[in-house]
């Protein structure tokens, strides 16, 4: 048991190794901009739900007054409509669920 | 500042000071660049992979809940991060009598003792290199990073036997080694 203490000083003493000076500044410097990105994202989210709910309200004001009519006209085939309409669906619970999924298994 | 709780310098962080982090870069860095050093056996790599590991941190730092240690957590993050950049599988591990330790540990501790602290340095560092990857992984994570058996069990996927028998295995080729280097020095010398 002595000569275990004997090894973890000699071990502690002289095999731990150290990084080069500036290795502290390196992190923080790539933390800060890490940080700035996520700021940046958080207000782009913010700004895209903002978006997305005056749309949304914009839409069902809309839809209750009396229909409008636009200058063009777009024609979908209903098919393709259905395909349209499938796609986005799947998309956001992929979407979802890979957001999920980052977050169970994120250190 | 290095007697501060990890859990209080981690709430600060959570709260918005990120510069409290460097307390915590301070606090690990020697101990987490030991750890990714002695797995992939390349400074630069090592120093490089002790940065990211550091941004993958402060990155889940959210999810880190302080169920166990701080320095656990991060070691796990080291291991993980070491063993996909070495794109190794779990380490193999075998399974033999432990070899009967050396008489003269106490002995060969003296004489190392007697050398200059830069010659001590490069023979330990030496030594350990000399080591089998797993014993290497066991010795540095037991000694130098201070955890348990059953820690380094939950980190690395090593069976508790499997951990007990690499330790004694590698504390005995630790000292064969430097028993080795030392009498090379000393005919070298002669």
């Amino acid at each position: 048991m002595i000569e275990d203490k004997d090894l973890k000083k000699l071990l502690e003493d002289y095999a731990v190794e150290e990084p080069s000076i500036n290795f502290n500044n390196l992190i923080m410097q790539r933390i800060e901009k890490l940080q700035q990105k996520l700021l940046l994202n958080a207000q782009l989210l913010k700004i895209l739900m903002l978006v997305f709910v005056i749309s949304f309200i914009l839409i069902m004001i809309a839809s209750l007054s009396k229909p409008i009519q636009l200058p063009f006209s777009i024609s979908i085939a209903s098919g393709m409509y259905h395909q349209l309409f499938a796609f986005i669906i799947v998309f956001w619970i992929m979407m979802l669920c890979n957001m999920l999924w980052n977050r169970k298994y994120s250190y | 500042m290095n007697n501060i709780p990890d859990n209080e310098i981690i709430n600060d962080i959570k709260a918005g000071n990120i510069v409290a982090y460097n307390v915590l870069v301070n606090k690990y860095k020697n101990m987490v660049f030991t750890l990714a050093y002695n797995i992939i056996l390349n400074r630069e790599d090592a120093e490089e992979l002790s940065q990211d590991v550091f941004v993958k941190a402060f990155k889940s730092l959210s999810s880190f809940k302080g169920d166990a240690k701080f320095s656990t957590w991060l070691y796990r993050i080291v291991v993980n991060t070491s063993l996909n950049k070495k794109k190794l599988k779990k380490p193999v591990t075998f399974l033999s009598e432990p070899e009967l330790l050396l008489k003269s540990e106490t002995e060969l501790i003296y004489l190392l003792k007697q050398h200059e602290t830069n010659d001590i340095k490069r023979f330990v560092q030496a030594a350990i290199h000399f080591l089998k990857e797993d014993e290497r992984l066991c010795i540095t994570m037991f000694y130098i990073n201070e955890l348990s058996v059953n820690e380094i069990n939950e980190l690395t996927g090593i069976t508790v036997a499997n951990v007990k028998v690499l330790l004694h295995r590698g504390r005995n080729n630790l000292y064969h080694h430097l028993k080795m280097m030392l009498k090379k020095e000393l005919k070298d010398i002669i």
